[in-house]
């Protein structure tokens, strides 16, 4: 990217997929310390890091195109109820919520936005899937 | 910015059809098409082969049922999706392939390594297409 370039960027759906990253971050850490299995642990911990990247890149872009992102919360919402099932719901939702927000950037004029979150909505379903997710149609849409 | 005045509901639609459906060419429509139209017909075509692919596969047996029919139905599931997502007053007439793409589906045989591959192609297609995609004036 030019310096001095201009962008045509929708900080708020921006904004939104760095929210949803740093809300899986956090899960996701949460998820490696309570799992009970070790392949759960690790599946964790690599969905933990991806999703790190991911919230690099986007913080980056928000920097780049002069858009203040909004640093991490203290804390996020985390499951009750501590049984596998419940932890596995917990991640595919900390991944549909990544997805709707990939969803809303991919509609943004920039295409360098726009391919990152094509791709990363592609992850974020087979991460989904992976946790025992649905398979939407078009996933990332609101459901009726 | 893109969004302003414009729905949410809108903005998503507008991401399936531009931003991952992708279209043919990133600087082109017919003029009597729209240009989400336009991705979708050409999505809902690349996906007729996909299906065709994989009912050929099943004909032949060239891999195993339990595999191949759920991803069957899943593709005819994101057929059905991308149909209804047309615009109800499009035209027949724009359902056509572009001048020298043929309508022909494929009838030779793919194997699972080729059928893997199709799907990672497929795949790659979208980002591509989202990174080549040509944003109407009215977007912006």
């Amino acid at each position: 990217m030019s310096e001095g370039e201009e962008h045509s960027v929708e900080p708020e759906a921006l904004a939104e997929a760095l929210a949803a990253e740093h809300a899986a971050v956090h899960g996701y850490e949460f998820l490696r310390g309570v799992a009970e299995s070790a392949p759960r642990r690790d599946s964790a911990g690599e969905h933990a890091r991806r999703h790190k990247a991911l919230r690099d890149t986007l913080h980056a872009a928000a920097v780049d195109r002069g858009v203040e992102p909004e640093p991490a919360r203290p804390s996020y919402p985390l499951p009750e109820e501590r049984d596998q099932a419940s932890l596995d719901a917990y991640a595919t939702g900390l991944e549909e919520t990544a997805a709707r927000a990939y969803l809303w950037l991919a509609a943004s004029d920039d295409a360098e936005l726009r391919s990152t979150a094509a791709r990363a909505l592609q992850e974020t379903t087979v991460r989904a899937l992976r946790w025992g997710g649905a398979l939407d149609a078009l996933p990332g849409f609101e459901q009726a | 910015m893109g969004l302003n005045g414009v729905s949410r509901r809108t903005v998503l639609g507008a991401a399936v059809v531009l931003g991952l459906a992708g279209c043919g060419r990133a600087d082109w429509y017919p003029s009597d098409v729209t240009p989400e139209e336009f991705t979708l017909r050409a999505l809902i075509r690349e996906k007729n082969r996909t299906v065709a692919r994989y009912e050929t596969a099943l004909a032949t047996g060239a891999g195993p049922e339990d595999l191949l029919r759920p991803i069957l139905e899943r593709h005819l599931a994101h057929l059905d999706s991308l149909a209804e997502a047309l615009p109800e007053d499009s035209s027949p007439a724009s359902a056509g392939p572009p001048e020298g793409e043929s309508s022909a589906l494929p009838d030779d045989v793919l194997d699972l390594a080729e059928l893997t591959a199709l799907e990672a192609a497929a795949a790659s297609s979208r980002v591509d297409r989202a990174l080549a995609v040509a944003i109407p004036d009215w977007r912006s």
